[in-house]
C-alpha cells in the first residue's frame, strides 16, 4: 500500500504504523473527534488534529497517496474497485473499443451481479433499478448478457476477432456496430422475465429457429411462473420432437427456481 | 516492508470521513463554502467533479487519488472513475 505509511509517519507511534503496515487494514476512519485505524481508536485532540493537519500539507501535491471517501460511498467504492481489479483485462479491452457510457453500463451490470453473488438481494434490486434508470434502453439486456456468461464467453472474444481481421480504424467501428446489433437482437438466447408474455416467447423463438448457422438457442429464466411460460411454449411447438434439448433447472443463489432450456440446432 | 502482490497492488489506502468530520476535512483541505453552498478553494475557485459540475457542501463525496478527482455522493461518479482510470 503506497504512501499510507509516509502519511502516518511522525503522527502516530512508529510501532502502530509498522503493525498497520503488516496488516491488511487500509482504512483510516475520521469521525468528529476520533480517528480509528483497525482496532486502534485515537481520541486525544492532538493526534486527531495532527492527522487532519497532514491533509493540509498534502493538498498542494498533484495526487493524494490515498482515497478520501465519505462513509456513504465506501461499500460501493470497494465493490467497484473489486470488480475493476478482477475484470481488469476485460475492462481494458472494452475501454479501447466502446464509448465510456457503454463501459459504465457494463461495469454497473457487473456490480448488480456481484451483489447477487453475495446474496445481497435487496441491494441487487436497488442497483438493478439504478442500472435501468441510467440506461433505460439496454441496461437490463446488458445485465442479462453479463449474468448468463455470454458477455465474457462470446461478446468480449469478438474484439480480438474484429481486431485481427480489420484495420485499426475499421475494427472499432465494426465492433461497435456488432455490439449495438447484439443489444437489439441476441440470436442465441431469449431472456424470459415477468413482463415477457407467452406470445413474446413464441415470436422470439420462431424468429431464431429460422436462423442458419447458430449452434443453439437458450431460454433463460427465473421464477416458477416464467418457467411455466417456457414449458407451455416449447410443448406447444413440440420442440423436443424436432430438436435435441437440454432442460436444466436449478436454484439461484437467492433461492429462486431457475431454468436454462437449450435447443441444439447444429452439430459441430 | 509491506507485502504487495498482484491482487493488492492497486489497493490504495482509504481515509473515510462522515458528516460529523466534514468541517474538519474541509478545513484540512482548505475548502470553504460560497454563498450558493458550493465548495471553493483558497483561491476562490469553485470545486468541480470530473464532469465539471460544482459540488454542494452537503453532497461532497470525497477526493479520489490519482488526479485528485473530487466526487459527489452520486454513485454513478464512482462508476465513471473506475471506467476512466488507467
Amino acid at each position: 500500500m503506497i504512501g499510507f505509511f509516509d502519511f502516518l509517519k511522525g503522527v502516530l507511534p512508529d510501532a502502530l504504523v509498522k503493525s498497520v503496515n503488516k496488516s491488511n487494514n487500509r482504512t483510516l476512519i475520521i469521525k468528529d473527534s476520533v480517528v480509528i485505524i483497525g482496532e486502534n481508536k485515537f481520541t486525544d485532540k492532538k493526534t486527531v488534529d495532527s492527522i487532519t493537519d497532514r491533509f493540509y500539507e498534502l493538498r498542494k501535491m498533484e495526487t493524494f497517496p490515498f482515497h478520501l471517501i465519505h462513509e456513504d460511498l465506501l461499500d460501493d467504492f470497494i465493490a467497484y474497485e473489486d470488480i475493476s481489479i478482477r475484470d481488469k483485462s476485460n475492462l481494458k479491452l472494452l475501454k479501447n473499443v466502446l464509448p465510456y457510457d457503454e463501459v459504465e453500463c457494463i461495469l454497473m451490470a457487473r456490480r448488480v451481479l456481484l451483489a447477487h453473488d453475495k446474496k445481497e438481494t435487496k441491494l441487487a434490486n436497488e442497483l438493478m433499478k439504478q442500472l435501468e434508470d441510467n440506461y433505460p434502453k439496454h441496461g437490463k439486456k446488458v445485465y442479462n448478457l453479463v449474468s448468463c456468461g455470454y458477455f465474457d464467453e462470446m461478446i468480449l472474444p469478438f474484439i480480438e476477432v474484429y481486431k485481427s481481421n480489420l484495420s485499426p480504424e475499421e475494427y472499432i467501428k465494426e465492433y461497435n456496430r456488432f455490439y449495438s446489433e447484439l443489444l437489439k437482437f441476441f440470436p442465441i438466447a431469449i431472456f424470459v422475465g415477468n413482463n415477457t408474455t407467452e406470445d413474446n416467447i413464441r415470436k422470439k423463438l420462431l424468429e431464431r429457429l429460422k436462423l442458419k448457422d447458430i449452434p443453439f438457442i437458450r431460454l433463460h429464466t427465473i421464477g416458477e411462473m416464467n418457467i411455466t411460460k417456457i414449458e407451455n411454449i416449447v410443448s406447444e411447438l413440440e420442440i423436443d420432437k424436432s430438436y435435441t434439448i437440454k432442460n436444466e433447472k436449478f436454484i439461484t443463489s437467492s433461492g429462486i427456481n431457475a431454468q436454462i432450456y437449450e435447443i441444439k440446432l447444429k452439430r459441430y | 516492508m509491506a507485502m504487495v502482490n498482484k491482487e493488492t497492488e492497486e489497493l490504495y489506502p482509504i481515509v473515510v470521513f462522515d458528516d460529523s468530520s466534514m468541517n474538519r476535512i474541509y478545513k484540512a483541505l482548505a475548502l470553504r463554502k460560497n454563498e450558493n453552498d458550493e465548495l471553493i478553494d483558497e483561491k476562490d475557485r469553485v470545486l468541480t467533479n470530473q464532469d465539471f459540475e460544482t459540488i454542494k457542501s452537503s453532497n461532497f463525496g470525497g477526493i479520489l487519488r490519482g488526479s485528485k478527482v473530487s466526487i459527489t455522493k452520486d454513485k454513478l461518479e464512482l462508476v465513471k472513475y473506475f471506467v476512466r482510470k488507467k
